[in-house]
C-alpha cells in the first residue's frame, strides 16, 4: 500500500543530501508538492500516481539543485565577505587610532599649534555668531511681535526720521482704523529718585506708559494683572531687582512709594526687562498729571508734540501693514491743518517691532540702537578669521602629511587598498577637527563674560540645533578639506617610489596652493591691522582735537533747577573752595537741546538757522572759550539782552564781514548787537560739522551747573561740590559727570568697534603667525640635510637664516601689496562718516606692514636659527 | 505552476524587494509561505513599470512611424 507521508519523507531526504537547500526551502517545496498532489488526487488520480506526477512536475534533483545553487551561492558569498570586512575593519580601526595617537604624541608641538589655531578661530567665529544672534533676537520674544509696530514720522523738509508723535494720534487712529487692535504710548525712560519711607533711591530708568502698555508688550508678570497695572493715575510697576533694591523683598504689591512729591501705589511686579529689548526700564508708572495735561489728549495737535513720546500699534492678525501705512499717509495729508507750522510735511511710517533695534534711525530714539552695518562687518570678520584658521589647519596638515608617505607606502605593501587609506586619513583629520571644536566651545565659554563687557551686550552660550549643526558641518568640512590632500594624493603614490625615497611629488606637495593660502591669510590680517590703526588714530584725533572749549577739569552737576531762587548763594558756596576756579549755572552748548532759531540773512533775506544758548557772565571762563574778537558778557558793561556773542560759524553764516563786533541784525521784533566772537566749538560728535551758535544772557532756571576745577586735587574738590550740592538739593543724590566723559560717550560705538577690531586683528595675526611658525618648522626639517651640507661647505648661520626665511617673508610682503589698496578704500569709506577726520597716511600702512613682516620673521626665524645652529654631522646622519 | 518561481522569489528576498512570512492556510490547514512587496520593492516595481512604459511608448511611436512611412 502506498504511504504518502513515507514517500514525501524519502523525497525530502534525497534532496537534503545536497547542501544547496535550507530546511526552509524544503518546507516550501514540500508544501508546493502536497498542494499539487491534493489537486491531482481531486481530479481522480490515485495518491501514488498523483505523487509521482507531482514530483516529476516539480523537477528532478539535479535541475532543482542547479536552480537553487545560484541563489545560495550569492547569499553565502555575500555573508562571508561582509563578516570578513567587518572583522578587518574593526582591527584596522584600532590600528588607525593607535597610529593617529602615536603621531599626535610624537609631534605634540605641531598638533598643539594645529588644533589650538583652529580652536581659537572657531571660538572667535562662535563669539561673533553669538553676538549677532543676540542682536537678531531683539524684541522677538514679545507675543505677536510681528504684529506690533512703532509709528514714526519723517520730516520731508529735513529728511530726518523722528520716533515721536503727538499723543493724540493713538486714540484717534484706533478709532478710525479697525486694523489697529490696540495702541500703547510710552515716554522715554528717565532718571528718577523714588522714596520709600523717606529714603531716596536713585533709579536709572523710569518710563511713563499708557494703561495698555503691558497689554501690547507681554512682559512676564510675577504678581499683578497686566490689564489693570497702569489703569489709574499714580500707579507703578516694578521690576524684580528694583523691588529688591527699594523694599528688600518681592512682596511689594499694594505698597506705596513717593515720586516727585506724589504717592504711587505698586500694582505689579514683573521680571527684569531682558537685555534684548529695544528700550530698558526699571519701573513703569502711569502718566503723570502733567504729562496727561500737556502731551496726551484726544485730538491731534502738533503743538502738544513731545520729542520722546512714542506710539506703538498692535494690528489685528488680518491687517496688512503696507496697506495701513498707505492709508495712514493719505489720511494725514488730507486732515493736517494748514496752520500747523510744525512738521507740516510729516510722512507716517510703520516700523516693525523686531526691526527697530537694527534698522531704525530715528532722531532722539528711546534708547541707542544698533547698526546693521556693524553686524555685517563683524560677521565678515568672523568668517574671515574662521577662514584663516581653517586654511592654517589645512596647510599644516597637508605639510605634515608628506612625512607619512612612508607609512602609506608600507600600508600599501602589506595590502591596504586606496579606499582604506582615504578613509584612514579623512577619519583622522575629522577626529582632530572635532577635538578642536570641543576646545573652541571651552574657549568660548571662558571668553563670553569678557566679550559681553567689551561689546556692551549680554551674551550666553546657548546654541540652537541649527547653529550646532552648522558648526559641526563646518568642522567636518574643514576636517575633510585638511585630510583630503593626504587622503587622495598620498594614497596614489607608488609604494616602491616612496619607500626608496625617490618621490618627485614629495617636495612639491601642494606648495603653490600653500603659498597662495599664506598670502591670503596675511592679507586678511593686514587689512584688520590697518583698520585698527586707522580707527585708533581717528579716536586719538577725536579726543585730542581742540573742541573750541576745555573739557578737562569741568564738572557738570545734573539737575540743579531747584536752586533757582538761591542761585547766587549756591554759586558763592561752590566758589568758596580754592579748588573751584569758575562756576556757570548753564549747561554746556549742545545742538540737540538748545533752541534753533531762524534768522533772516541781512543781505539776501534767506533763512539762516542758528542755535541759541542761554548763558551767564562766567560761562566763557568756565568752559574756556577763546575770544576771536570783541569781549564776552561782563557785569562791568551792564549788557542788556540785546547783546549777543557768536561763534565764528554763526558770524560767517550771517555774513557779518571782517569786523563783526558792533554789527546788528534783526532778532524777533527788535535787533541785537554783536559784542564778541568766540572760536568755533564742536557741540556734537565730530561726525557732524560745526553748528552755528549764538549766546545771550538769560535768566532761565539753571538746569545743569558747570564747575571748572583747578588742576590737581580732584577728589578734594569733588568732596566740596558734594557737600554744597547736598546742602542745597537735599532730596537728590549727588549727581555729576566730567564733561570729557560726557563727550567720550558720543563715540561709544566707534570705540567699541575699535576695541573689537583690535582684538580680532590680534587674533587673526596670532593664528596666521602660528601657521607660519608651523610651516617654517616643516620647511626647516625637510631641508635638514641640505642645511647640513651647506654648513659643511662653509655657509654662515646668517646666510642659512636668510635662506630659510626669505621665501615666507616675501609672501608676507606680497600680502601687503594686496591688503594696502583694500584697506585704503575701506577705511576711506569709514572716515567719511566723520565731518572732521585724520588723513590716511602711508605711515599707517608702513607700520602695519612692518608689524606683519616682523611677526612673520619672528615666527620663521626661531626655526631657521635652530636649524642653522644645529650640528651638521647629525643633520647628515638624519634619516 | 512550476518550482522555478521559488529561486526567483528568494533572490528578490535577498535583494530586500520582498519579504516572506510562514502562515497557516485556512482551507488546507497547512503551512504556507506568503510573500509581499517591501517599500523598496514597490519603488523598484514602479521604476520597472516606468521603464517598461517608456520602452512601450517608444516602440509604439516607432510602429506609427513605420506605418506612416509605409503609407507615405
Amino acid at each position: 500500500m502506498f504511504d504518502l507521508e513515507k514517500a514525501i519523507t524519502a523525497w525530502r531526504r534525497r534532496l537534503r543530501y545536497s547542501r544547496v537547500f535550507l530546511d526552509d526551502d524544503l518546507d516550501e517545496l514540500e508544501a508546493h508538492l502536497r498542494d499539487h498532489v491534493d489537486r491531482l488526487a481531486a481530479e481522480g488520480l490515485s495518491l501514488e500516481d498523483a505523487f509521482h506526477a507531482a514530483e516529476r512536475r516539480l523537477g528532478t534533483r539535479p535541475v532543482l539543485e542547479a536552480a537553487y545553487r545560484n541563489v545560495r551561492w550569492g547569499r553565502r558569498k555575500r555573508r562571508r565577505q561582509l563578516g570578513h570586512t567587518l572583522t578587518t575593519e574593526a582591527a584596522m580601526l584600532k590600528n588607525y587610532l593607535t597610529i593617529a595617537l602615536r603621531n599626535l604624541r610624537r609631534h605634540t608641538g605641531y598638533a598643539f599649534i594645529n588644533i589650538t589655531g583652529l580652536a581659537v578661530g572657531l571660538a572667535a567665529c562662535l563669539v561673533i555668531g553669538l553676538f549677532i544672534q543676540h542682536k537678531f533676537s531683539f524684541d522677538r520674544h514679545f507675543d505677536q511681535a510681528d504684529r506690533i509696530f512703532r509709528l514714526v514720522h519723517a520730516d520731508t523738509a529735513q529728511s530726518q526720521l523722528f520716533g515721536a508723535l503727538p499723543g493724540g494720534f493713538a486714540p484717534a487712529l484706533k478709532e478710525m482704523f479697525p486694523e489697529i487692535e490696540e495702541t500703547a504710548l510710552v515716554l522715554s525712560p528717565r532718571e528718577a529718585v523714588l522714596r520709600v519711607d523717606n529714603r531716596p533711591v536713585r533709579v536709572e530708568q523710569v518710563v511713563e506708559a499708557s494703561p495698555t502698555f503691558f497689554e501690547v508688550f507681554s512682559f512676564p508678570f510675577v504678581q499683578g494683572n497686566p490689564a489693570t497695572a497702569l489703569e489709574g493715575p499714580n500707579q507703578i510697576v516694578l521690576t524684580r531687582s528694583l523691588a529688591q533694591r527699594l523694599f528688600g523683598r518681592e512682596e511689594v504689591v499694594d505698597r506705596s512709594l513717593t515720586y516727585e512729591g506724589d504717592t504711587y501705589l505698586v500694582t505689579a511686579l514683573i521680571e527684569d526687562v531682558p537685555a534684548n529689548t529695544h528700550f530698558q526700564f526699571d519701573a513703569a508708572i502711569s502718566f503723570s498729571e502733567r504729562s496727561r495735561r500737556n502731551w496726551l489728549g484726544s485730538e491731534i495737535n502738533w503743538r502738544s508734540f513731545h520729542p520722546s513720546l512714542y506710539t506703538y500699534l498692535r494690528l489685528t492678525d488680518q491687517a496688512d501693514p503696507e496697506a495701513l501705512q498707505a492709508s495712514l499717509r493719505t489720511w494725514l495729508a488730507a486732515t493736517q491743518p494748514e496752520e500747523a507750522m510744525l512738521l507740516r510735511n510729516a510722512v507716517l511710517t510703520l516700523e516693525p517691532l523686531p526691526r527697530i533695534h537694527l534698522h531704525s534711525s530715528v532722531a532722539w530714539d528711546i534708547a541707542p540702537q544698533s547698526d546693521m552695518r556693524y553686524l555685517y562687518l563683524f560677521g565678515a570678520i568672523g568668517l574671515l578669521i574662521l577662514l584663516i584658521a581653517c586654511i592654517n589647519y589645512m596647510n599644516l596638515s597637508t605639510a605634515r602629511s608628506v612625512r607619512r608617505a612612508r607609512e602609506v607606502g608600507l600600508r600599501k605593501v602589506v595590502g591596504a587598498g586606496r579606499g582604506q587609506l582615504i578613509r584612514q586619513f579623512l577619519g583622522e583629520s575629522i577626529l582632530l577637527s572635532l577635538g578642536a571644536l570641543l576646545l573652541a566651545l571651552g574657549i568660548t565659554a571662558l571668553a563670553l563674560p569678557w566679550m559681553s563687557r567689551l561689546s556692551g551686550s549680554v551674551l550666553n552660550l546657548t546654541l540652537n540645533g541649527t547653529a550646532l549643526l552648522a558648526l559641526l558641518g563646518i568642522v567636518v568640512l574643514v576636517g575633510v578639506a585638511a585630510g583630503s590632500y593626504p587622503a587622495f594624493l598620498l594614497s596614489a603614490f607608488r609604494p616602491t617610489q616612496v619607500l626608496t625615497g625617490r618621490s618627485p611629488m614629495l617636495r612639491a606637495g601642494g606648495a603653490t596652493l600653500r603659498k597662495v593660502l599664506v598670502v591670503f591669510q596675511f592679507t586678511v590680517s593686514l587689512v584688520l591691522i590697518i583698520a585698527t590703526l586707522v580707527v585708533k588714530t581717528q579716536m586719538d584725533y577725536v579726543h585730542t582735537k581742540r573742541l573750541g572749549f576745555d573739557t578737562e577739569q569741568v564738572v557738570v552737576l545734573n539737575d540743579t533747577r531747584s536752586v533757582d531762587a538761591r542761585r547766587e548763594a549756591f554759586r558763592a558756596e561752590l566758589l568758596a573752595s580754592p579748588r573751584v576756579a569758575a562756576v556757570s549755572l548753564y549747561p554746556p552748548p549742545d545742538a540737540f537741546t538748545t533752541a534753533r532759531r531762524q534768522f533772516a540773512h541781512p543781505i539776501t533775506g534767506d533763512a539762516v538757522a542758528i542755535n541759541e544758548a542761554a548763558v551767564d557772565y562766567d560761562y566763557a571762563e568756565t568752559l574756556g572759550f577763546q575770544l576771536v574778537a570783541g569781549r564776552f558778557f561782563s557785569p562791568a558793561f551792564a549788557d542788556s539782552s540785546a547783546a549777543v556773542v557768536l561763534n565764528e560759524t554763526a558770524a560767517r553764516l550771517l555774513d557779518l564781514g571782517d569786523e563783526p563786533v558792533g554789527k546788528t541784525f534783526p532778532y524777533g521784533r527788535g535787533t541785537v548787537t554783536v559784542i564778541g566772537v568766540v572760536e568755533d566749538f564742536h557741540t556734537t560728535s565730530l561726525h557732524e560739522p560745526i553748528e552755528p551758535f549764538m549766546m545771550k544772557l538769560a535768566a532761565a532756571p539753571p538746569y545743569n551747573t558747570l564747575v571748572r576745577l583747578q588742576p590737581g586735587a580732584t577728589d578734594e574738590a569733588l568732596a566740596h561740590l558734594k557737600q554744597v550740592y547736598g546742602r542745597f538739593i537735599p532730596d537728590r543724590p549727588f549727581d555729576f559727570m566730567f564733561l570729557d566723559a560726557r563727550l567720550t560717550a558720543l563715540y561709544k560705538s566707534e570705540q567699541r568697534v575699535g576695541r573689537i577690531f583690535g582684538l580680532f586683528a590680534a587674533l587673526a595675526i596670532l593664528i596666521a603667525a602660528l601657521g607660519l611658525f608651523g610651516l617654517a618648522a616643516f620647511t626647516a626639517e625637510q631641508r635638514t640635510r641640505e642645511i647640513g651640507i651647506r654648513k659643511v661647505l662653509g655657509a654662515s648661520v646668517s646666510s642659512i637664516v636668510v635662506l630659510l626665511s626669505k621665501e615666507l617673508v616675501a609672501l608676507v610682503l606680497a600680502a601687503l601689496l594686496v591688503a594696502a589698496p583694500v584697506a585704503y578704500f575701506a577705511m576711506r569709506e569709514w572716515l567719511a562718516n566723520f565731518a572732521y577726520h585724520v588723513e590716511l597716511s602711508w605711515v599707517l600702512f608702513a607700520v602695519a606692514g612692518l608689524a606683519a613682516v616682523g611677526v612673520a620673521f619672528f615666527s620663521v626665524s626661531y626655526q631657521s636659527v635652530q636649524a642653522a645652529l644645529s650640528n651638521p654631522v647629525q643633520a647628515l646622519r638624519h634619516e | 505552476m512550476n518550482f522555478k518561481v521559488y529561486p526567483i522569489l528568494h533572490r528578490l528576498e535577498d535583494e530586500g524587494l520582498i519579504a516572506s512570512t510562514w502562515r497557516v492556510a485556512p482551507e488546507t490547514g497547512r503551512r504556507r509561505k506568503y510573500y509581499r512587496l517591501t517599500p523598496k520593492g514597490e519603488r523598484a516595481l514602479e521604476t520597472e513599470r516606468q521603464q517598461w512604459l517608456c520602452v512601450d511608448a517608444v516602440l509604439a511611436k516607432l510602429w506609427n512611424l513605420e506605418a506612416r512611412i509605409a503609407l507615405g
